[in-house]
């Protein structure tokens, strides 16, 4: 009997035995630490299950014997005994196995028990493991939902912020999903074309729209195009972007956002608008520089005709005729700076026409056209090599030309035997570079860096219009080449050019 | 040889300037100046079919009315072939404007472009031809 009542202490720490007169006579060492020393059955015990037909007698537990019981401790309602009754050998006894109704890890504690009280192969065990797992798996869940939550939340705010509504629909083109904080849109019974109706969208931009998206649906391709909405007289534009929605698993869906452009296209507009008001007025400035040149001209020459005729006559004396040749002189001035007016304002507005060039002639001419300025011999020197044709804009070129040339013979040096001008030209596929060298009095330092400003004039002395480097500088510009010099006073000055080359071999 | 002289400018003073020029030049013959073109035009077209004595004109470009171009597109639609090779035409222009000069020159009976005012070289010149 000692050695049946170890195995039953050892197999079931719970057990407890009660005789015909329901009393306790033997109670397993579990259970001990959780209960009373009563050793009246009913006064300690309550069943749970079975519940209808049972009776606290010997007689009513016996005729259940095959079936699991839940009984609870009155005195400690916490804890509650799930098992089976069996009756011993003799008749004489039942004995109650089982061990706590456990639900949840923590009931044990409440009972004031721990893992040790239960017995090895009870099932209690494993399951306070697997509920113990369970607890951890939920809290990692719930972390992990808490985590979901604030990125959907991260998200939404991030898309509330954006100045951009956005939705992606159906096949139908219901709304599944859209950013935009106003109810409007459960209003509108879900598609996106009733919101835009209720936003005011112009009927034709409603079906243009409606195509739009049909072609996305069709086509699987991305289109952009512009909504009209006129709202209480007040226009705006949208630049609305619609594409198939290829990434997860929104498979035959339409992700479509719209960006209002209403204040960008005000500014194109007005841009527009004033670009279109200087292109006029500019037209209308070269007109006027060339009507004025031609105005201003034309009385010069009559009295550069008149100038001629009378120097010419025998009719005046020498010291008219001096002034005749001042009047003339003072007139030419004037005449080279409408000429040079002009020329400016061709550079301007005329578009560049390549050709191909062939310098020496053009530099020979430009020579012999201007020698007559001074009254003394001045040396030409040409050389000019080349491994390929030049080609470059020869109205502009010409002038580049005329200008330094000119410039070279005006400014030689009178003190001078053998003034000389010699320009050099090295052409090759990429550049033309062009140095126009003089032994003339040069410039000073302080007015190298000066000499490329509108009407600058380095001395007082100087006869030019104070646009001739300018317009050269000018013209270069729109070459899309450079400009440069070297100078010293007294000794000469060299300019240096460079122009790309537009010859395609 | 003797040459006949039509000077038409808008601008009397150089009718006059080159009229003096031309007077002044080897040539020898009659001078007719007119400051609108359309009167130059009328007087060409009244001289009859048989005028064949060779003929200097001198055509300013830019003119109220009718411009020295129109007078070119006029001359060369309303006078017959025959007798527009009796006229050279000599523009003498205050322009500064290449294609003004295109224009011109693309009229068979245009001679020259020349700078105002006409340089006494320049005539002789054109006497000699």
């Amino acid at each position: 009997m000692y050695k049946k009542i170890k195995i039953l202490n050892k197999l079931f720490p719970f057990h407890f035995i009660i005789d015909e007169n329901l009393q306790i006579i033997k109670k397993g060492p579990s259970l001990k630490k959780i209960s009373n020393k009563d050793k009246n059955f009913i006064s300690q015990f309550r069943f749970i299950r079975p519940g209808i037909g049972i009776e606290y007698t010997f007689e009513s537990i016996k005729g259940y014997i095959n079936q699991i019981f839940i009984v609870e401790l009155l005195d400690n309602k916490s804890v509650k005994l799930k098992g089976q009754f069996i009756k011993s050998d003799d008749n004489q006894v039942l004995i109650f196995c089982g061990s706590p109704w456990v639900t949840d890890e923590l009931q044990i504690t409440e009972m004031g028990l721990t893992i040790s009280d239960f017995a090895l192969n009870d099932s209690v065990v494993d399951m306070i493991q697997v509920l113990k797992a369970n607890k951890l798996e939920n809290e990692d869940k719930l972390q992990l939902m808490d985590e979901i939550e604030k990125q959907k939340l991260f998200y939404d705010q991030l898309l509330d912020v954006l100045p951009i509504e956005l939705f992606i629909l159906d096949k139908n083109f219901k709304v599944t999903y859209h950013n935009i904080s106003t109810n409007a849109i459960e209003k509108a019974k879900s598609t996106l074309f009733d919101y835009l109706q209720l936003k005011g969208i112009i009927a034709d931009n409603l079906l243009n729209t409606k195509n739009q998206l049909s072609e996305v649906t069709k086509t699987k391709s991305k289109v952009s195009f512009e909504e009209l909405y006129q709202n209480n007289n007040i226009e705006n534009v949208s630049l609305r972007y619609a594409m198939p929605m290829d990434f997860s698993d929104a498979k035959e869906s339409i992700l479509t956002y719209s960006v209002d452009i209403t204040t960008l296209k005000q500014n194109r507009d007005q841009i527009i608008q004033k670009n279109n008001e200087l292109e006029k007025i500019n037209l209308e400035l070269d007109n006027l520089i060339y009507s004025i040149t031609h105005d201003f001209r034309s009385p010069v020459l009559s009295i550069k005709g008149m100038l001629n005729m009378m120097a010419s006559s025998n009719l005046i004396n020498e010291e008219q005729a001096q002034y005749c040749k001042i009047i003339k002189e003072t007139l030419q001035r004037l005449d080279d700076t409408i000429i040079d007016v002009l020329t400016y304002s061709k550079n301007a507005r005329l578009n560049l026409t390549f050709s191909q060039i062939n310098l020496q002639p053009i530099i020979e001419n430009t020579f012999d056209s201007n020698k007559h300025i001074v009254n003394y011999p001045i040396k030409l020197e040409v050389n000019i090599s080349q491994i390929c044709p030049f080609e470059s804009d020869e109205n502009r070129l010409k002038t580049l030309l005329s200008n330094l040339i000119s410039n070279s013979i005006k400014y030689s040096d009178n003190t001078q035997l053998n003034s000389f001008i010699i320009v050099n030209a090295i052409i090759d596929k990429q550049f033309c570079n062009i140095e126009v060298i003089d032994n003339g009095i040069g410039i000073m330092p302080e007015h190298h860096s000066k000499v490329f400003d509108i009407f600058y004039r380095a001395t007082s002395k100087s006869v030019g219009t104070g646009l001739g480097l300018f317009i050269c500088s000018e013209v270069v510009k729109k070459l899309g080449g450079s400009i440069s010099l070297k100078s010293k006073p007294y000794e000469g000055t060299t300019f240096f050019i460079q122009i790309p080359n537009q010859f395609k071999s | 040889m003797t040459k006949n002289f039509i000077l038409v400018d808008d601008d009397p003073i150089f009718n006059f300037l080159t009229g003096h020029t031309v007077e002044n030049s080897s040539c020898s013959g009659k001078i007719y100046s007119f400051t609108e073109a359309i009167e130059a035009l009328n007087y060409i077209q009244g001289l009859g079919e048989s005028y064949d004595n060779k003929t200097i004109v001198f055509l300013d470009v830019r003119m109220p009315v009718i411009s020295g171009l129109d007078f070119l597109e006029l001359f060369h639609k309303k006078i017959s072939k025959q007798k527009q090779e009796v006229f050279d035409i000599y523009m003498l222009t205050s322009s500064l404007n290449s294609e003004d000069k295109e224009i011109a020159l693309s009229f068979d009976c245009v001679k020259d472009f020349l700078s105002k005012p006409l340089e006494f070289a320049q005539m002789e010149k054109i006497c000699g031809e």
